[in-house]
């Protein structure tokens, strides 16, 4: 009896124990996840900085208004 | 002899000598797992448990564009990569693979780091990226380890590198948002100690498991606004290029509320390569760190508490002569010569004479001199509700506090506080004079500059409450409305052609002695520009330093044109619509 209860306990503690290793695969996946994430972060705040907005073709073909009109309602 | 008596003799003793050598097995059994129990479950704890730090997040820094939040400041994982020369099996595929893959981050001559048996841990790339990592990782070479290490990272580059300040080597904050916030951006790091395997893979097994989980820092957003910021760095840094000023400074800030909206500083340096910058002055946000004597700008504070205090009007007149005494032996002369005669105080203010501020400076008193009673009155305005001489407090490292004498200080003496009424003889930083301007341009409340405007939380932007004064009728309505138009005719006569048509800005002139042991340089002076605009009421106020070792500035010529540059630009960008 005692022998039985003492397998039961090991297999159940073993069995936790392995859960353990699923969360800690999850838990890897999740941190790889969120370091592409904020690489794309990065990339995104570099993209949109001022310097590269303003040395992109698209503003290059920009120029200085002459004046500024305000039209009133 | 009786034969069964001595059988029965050998068998008790076989079972006395096996019973005592159970007895010792019993007893030592006894011994280690009653008596040793704790020392035994110290040493398999020891053995089994693993401590973990985990690092906290530092907090990120946002500026704003318009009203949305945009990163200033970032946090990248990079990895150092370290070999063992012990272990490696293939040295050439290991240096083959660093230079193709990492690059320009190998340390220089790392290969022959790999030579060094002698030592189990080289160091052969630094800042290694992510994707960079993993295809090495992917090489499988072996002797080859990563740490891993987060830096900051900077997507605007070196923009208002002085307001953000960067992270020294050992994760403290230095100058700047990141010394002055350190604690609330750096979080507190957490903590796991836990059962763990061979692997190091943490078990649920161990009821003296610990987790605390990592507090991340505040991430911070600052009322500067980045488009802002960059037209003030880009229009200084023309200003200065066109006068061959080698330091210049400038900022603008909202008189209705104390929010820093840029702050510049040239030469400056980019916080990501804190430790390129060799002259450690570069660090320094002279905005609000360098005290210096501001000049005639600070001629509408004397005239304000002329009129505040009810003894002057801007039309009032006085006798210019160009000159004047103080006291037996202190004379006091214009820069400016000419408008001499019976002028008003308005002319005095549009020319800059120092004669008619001393003149406001005797009127607080008697009249003829600047009595105790006219120090006192100065004292009160200039240092007790426009807080010059003191730290505004602003969320920034290394703020001065400047010096002004008080009346009751051997030194706040007659002469001083003449000289005080044009700007000389007392020390005040930019930030200082701008705040005490706004106050005294938007009906008569002091806020406290502010250069925090909230936070990023799982919510999104969570603004702070709206700013509310430290004092209110520092000068009265009426006072603060005259200073507005004196101003304003000071600028409108002589510089309003420069201004856009239909908007209403006003502003005052420095050109101000530098002073050196037992006197002021004749080599240099140094210039600036205090002004307002906006629409109805000011909606901005703009202050600009120029200044250099024996060179000489003038507040006209070579600060005001920075200051009209980037006035015109703000009503634009501000969509201000003109009158009329």
């Amino acid at each position: 009896m005692i022998t039985v209860l003492g397998l039961i306990y090991l297999t159940q503690a073993t069995r936790a124990t392995s859960y353990d290793y699923e969360s800690q695969k999850i838990d890897s996946q999740i941190a790889d996840l969120n370091d592409q994430k904020s690489d794309l972060q990065i990339e995104n705040a570099r993209l949109t900085a001022l310097e590269t907005v303003k040395n992109s073709s698209v503003a290059r073909e920009m120029t200085t208004p002459v004046s500024t009109e305000y039209v009133q309602q | 002899m009786n034969l069964e008596l001595q059988k029965g003799s050998r068998s008790r003793i076989l079972a006395a000598v096996v019973l005592g050598i159970v007895a010792i097995f019993v007893i030592r059994l006894f011994y280690l797992q009653i008596i040793q129990h704790d020392h035994y479950v110290a040493l398999a704890t020891e053995e089994q448990q693993n401590r973990f730090v985990i690092p906290a997040k530092r907090g990120e820094i946002f500026a704003k564009s318009g009203d949305t939040p945009v990163q200033l400041v970032m946090n990248e994982k990079v990895y150092t990569v370290f070999a063992d020369p012990v272990t490696i099996s293939d040295k050439a595929k290991v240096v083959d693979t660093m230079r193709k893959i990492a690059g320009g981050n190998v340390r220089t001559g790392f290969d022959s780091l790999l030579d060094k048996i002698d030592t189990r841990y080289q160091i052969i790339a630094t800042k290694v990226t992510r994707v960079q990592a993993d295809k090495i990782k992917a090489e499988g070479l072996r002797g080859i380890g990563f740490q891993e290490v987060s830096q900051r990272v900077y997507p605007e580059g070196a923009l208002a590198g002085q307001i953000l300040g960067f992270v020294n080597t050992t994760g403290e904050g230095s100058y700047g948002i990141e010394g002055y916030m350190n604690d609330d951006l750096k979080g507190k790091d957490g903590l796991l100690q836990v059962v763990t395997d061979v692997s190091n893979v943490p078990l649920t097994i161990g009821n003296k498991n610990v987790n605390i989980p990592a507090v991340d820092g505040k991430d911070v957003v600052l009322s500067v606004d980045r488009n802002i910021q960059s037209k003030v760095e880009s229009a200084l840094a023309a200003g200065m290029k066109k006068t061959g000023a080698p330091e210049g400074s400038a900022m603008v800030m909202d008189p209705r509320t104390g929010k820093v909206l840029a702050m510049a500083n040239l030469p400056t340096y980019s916080p990501g390569e804190y430790n390129k910058v060799e002259d450690v002055a570069q660090f320094n946000n002279d905005v609000i760190s360098d005290p210096y004597e501001p000049g005639s700008v600070l001629k509408t504070y004397t005239l304000a508490t002329g009129i505040d205090k009810g003894v002057v009007k801007a039309s009032d007149t006085y006798n210019n002569t160009d000159s004047i005494k103080i006291g037996d032996n202190y004379i006091v002369g214009n820069a400016t010569k000419g408008q001499t005669g019976i002028i008003t105080f308005q002319r005095a203010l549009t020319w800059s004479l120092n004669t008619g501020f001393v003149t406001i400076a005797q009127r607080l008193g008697d009249g003829n001199s600047v009595t105790y009673g006219a120090r006192q009155s100065m004292y009160e305005y200039f240092h007790d509700r426009l807080r010059l001489g003191q730290q505004s407090g602003v969320e920034l490292s290394n703020e001065a506090a400047g010096t002004i004498f008080s009346p009751e200080d051997e030194q706040g003496n007659a002469v001083r506080y003449a000289t005080m009424s044009f700007g000389q003889g007392l020390n005040t930083t930019m930030l200082q004079v701008a705040s005490g301007f706004s106050a005294l341009i938007n009906g008569g409340t002091y806020y406290k500059p502010t250069i925090v405007d909230g936070y990023m939380t799982a919510n999104g932007f969570e603004q702070n409450a709206a700013p509310t004064p430290v004092a209110t009728n520092i000068v009265s309505k009426s006072t603060s409305d005259q200073i507005k138009t004196a101003t304003h005719d000071a600028r409108a006569s002589s510089f309003g052609q420069f201004d856009k048509a239909g908007y209403y800005i006003g502003g005052k002139t420095g050109t101000s002695q530098v002073g050196v042991a037992g006197g002021y340089s004749d080599t240099e002076t140094i210039g600036s520009y205090l002004g307002y605009g906006g629409g109805d009421e000011p909606e901005y106020v703009i202050m600009v330093r120029l200044s250099g070792k024996d060179k000489q500035f003038q507040g006209s010529r070579d600060a005001l044109p920075i200051f009209t540059d980037i006035s015109n630009w703000m009503l634009d960008y501000l969509k201000v619509h003109p009158k009329g």
